[in-house]
């Protein structure tokens, strides 16, 4: 039985995973609100891989307990496989089959009617393309059919690796569309990416993980507030020449050092530059995500 | 059962759609075109095994004679008219001349030769018939030489040599094209998706395993008909090449499931179906070099029930030996293909 609250989809209790002498999950805890977004955030090797498939059952963990949609991701990883929908940071899709026939497989592995399949190939639009072959797709359209295939059965919770990494930007922003919809449809969505706009973009909660350890866990915004630093982008010009200060604005000094800035010159423009997960990242860690990334 | 159909059909589109799918289908057509055809092409010169005359100068005048004719090859000569007719039923020599009854009327032969020609091989039956008759022919009027014909049935080139083909068919659809249904899954990572899918190892093995023997079956099938080869007992020959097919499909299946890329696969299928093909060669021709490592191999096991079924009249009890062996085989590498695929959460952590 599931010692899960109703309020979380999702629940890993002290997990830990070694790959020979390498921790990758050192003891990982996390509470996954039902009907939200969470994002799992960090660098390529951070842990983040390991727990996705911790939690979807394709990999077992040396210690700790992982719970999805009320059921044990070990002991019960036949029963959680029904419940579950997971998109792969590969679009691995079958290149020779066509858009409808990729879908169809899955229909029929998950026992689900093919009038299923026609409905979401109209709501991805994609019912024009069914009989494409995968092969022939963009990179956008690909990402669209998998999120189309991990939503055939209706799960519970859906988990989504770099759902929108290698888009263009408008593909993105229409896959994060589809992600805010399943959201709507009161299913949990978990996804672990290390795009933090999309992140911040996207989801309700957040979790950070950094060399196998969660180091936060929390709202974006109240990440943001509590470990980002808001700033205010001051332009000023004097003798023909323009000069931009940055200047923190959650600091007391604020004001004082926003008046030396304009002392002898002429105010052009202020930008307030809100504080982003990656200064969240950076605070937290001591390296952006980009430099981590690198 | 849904799940399974939907498998099935996945792996018949990707098998079909597959650049392997031109060698599968290829060879079936090569063998047709390259052994069929020429089946079809006897030459006009006949082998034949003599049963030589006790008396040593009829034998030399015969020999003479014989060894003067372009139609007639004496590829065996014995004294022991059984030993010839069972050289001829093995399929090595087109008929059998008898002169036993031949003898020396001053300088003219005289008496009987028995002629046993081949019904399988109607071009050389001919030839030889022809070349006797032009021998007796030739020693002018009256001839003092008589003939009897008898018709025996001997082992077509069809039937010696489609056992051969038909073992390399079940080789290598089983042990070299099975492994890449796996290590492209893998490399496409279509395999982590049906992993996470509520869908058991075993359904995966039978989806893949199922369309492997359907190709083994449907291609031995096509080269038996293309080559228009005359089977003597069609029922344990179906068993026979359905227990072959069963046998060596999980075996190509494991090394799939083991191996992390199709270039790490091929090298050792490679390896396997030399091993597994090469014996088998040998076997064709009864070769009495083969070692005992080489017996006990699952395809000499096959060939040998191919083969006894193609060429001779039996019951099914007569390759359940074989069968057997190869059901064995089947279950075991059933087991560990199986255990191959279980392995691949390991793998994929």
């Amino acid at each position: 039985m599931s010692n899960l609250p109703d309020a979380f989809a999702v629940r890993a209790v002290d997990l830990r995973r070694s790959f020979g002498s390498i921790q990758a999950l050192r003891g990982v805890s996390l509470d996954v609100p039902k009907g939200s977004i969470h994002g799992l955030l960090g660098p390529n090797g951070a842990g983040k891989t390991t727990l996705f498939r911790i939690l979807t059952g394709q990999l077992k963990p040396d210690g700790g307990r992982g719970e999805v949609a009320g059921l044990d991701v070990v002991a019960e990883r036949s029963e959680l496989r029904r419940r579950i929908g997971v998109l792969f940071e590969m679009q691995n899709l079958y290149p020779r089959l066509s858009v409808r026939e990729n879908l169809v497989l899955f229909a029929a592995l998950y026992g689900v009617a093919v009038s299923v399949v026609d409905e979401l190939l109209r709501k991805f639009d994609l019912f024009d393309r069914r009989t494409s072959k995968v092969d022939t797709l963009s990179n956008g359209m690909r990402q669209k059919v998998l999120i189309a295939r991990a939503l055939l059965h209706q799960p519970e919770v859906l988990f989504l690796d770099e759902p929108t990494t290698g888009l263009d930007p408008n593909w993105s922003l229409e896959v994060q569309e589809l992600i805010r919809g399943v959201r709507d449809a009161d299913a949990t969505v978990v996804l672990a990416t290390h795009q933090m706009e999309t992140a911040d973009a996207l989801c309700d909660t957040v979790s950070i993980i950094d060399r196998g350890s969660l180091v936060a866990n929390d709202t974006p915004r109240a990440l943001k507030r509590r470990l980002g630093k808001r700033s205010l982008l001051v332009e000023t010009g004097a003798n023909g020449a323009i000069r931009g200060d940055r200047i923190p604005f959650d600091d007391e000094s604020s004001a004082v050092r926003i008046a030396a800035a304009l002392r002898d010159r002429t105010l052009v423009s202020i930008h307030s530059e809100e504080a982003t997960l990656d200064d969240v990242f950076r605070q937290l860690t001591g390296k952006s995500l980009k430099e981590a990334l690198s | 059962m849904r799940a399974l159909a939907g498998l099935l059909r996945k792996e018949f589109i990707a098998f079909v759609t597959n650049r392997t799918f031109i060698v599968i289908v290829g060879l079936p057509v090569l063998i047709a075109v390259f052994f069929g055809l020429a089946f079809g092409n006897e030459r006009p010169l006949a082998t034949v095994a003599v049963v030589r005359p006790a008396d040593e100068r009829v034998w030399s005048r015969a020999k003479t004679d014989l060894g003067s004719v372009q139609t007639l090859q004496m590829s065996e000569v014995t004294t022991d008219f059984s030993t010839a007719i069972d050289i001829a039923e093995r399929g090595r020599v087109s008929g059998v001349l008898d002169l036993r009854g031949l003898t020396l009327e001053g300088d003219r032969l005289a008496g009987r030769i028995g002629v046993s020609v081949d019904e399988l091989r109607p071009v050389s039956a001919e030839v030889i018939r022809a070349t006797v008759g032009a021998w007796i022919a030739a020693a002018g009027p009256p001839q003092p030489v008589a003939t009897s014909l008898t018709v025996l049935r001997g082992v077509s080139p069809r039937q010696a040599t489609i056992p051969l083909w038909l073992v390399a068919i079940t080789l290598i659809i089983g042990i070299s094209t099975m492994p890449l249904t796996l290590t492209e899954e893998r490399e496409h990572r279509t395999l982590r998706a049906l992993l996470v899918a509520p869908v058991s190892r075993w359904s995966l093995l039978i989806g893949k395993g199922g369309i492997g023997v359907a190709m083994i079956v449907a291609m031995t099938a096509l080269t038996l008909v293309l080559n228009r080869t005359p089977i003597a007992s069609p029922l344990p020959l179906a068993l026979v090449i359905l227990a072959g097919a069963l046998a060596f499909v999980p075996i190509g299946l494991t090394l799939g499931a083991l191996a992390p890329s199709q270039n790490a696969a091929s090298p050792f299928a490679g390896l396997l179906l030399i091993a597994l093909l090469l014996p088998v060669t040998l076997s064709q021709t009864e070769a009495p070099g083969i070692s005992d490592v080489a017996r006990w191999l699952p395809s000499t096991a096959l060939a040998s029930g191919v083969r006894v079924s193609i060429v001779t009249a039996i019951s099914l009890a007569d390759v359940l030996p074989q069968i057997a062996y190869l059901v064995a085989v089947a279950v075991i590498g059933a087991a560990a293909a199986r255990w191959a695929i279980g392995r691949e959460a390991v793998v994929l952590g």
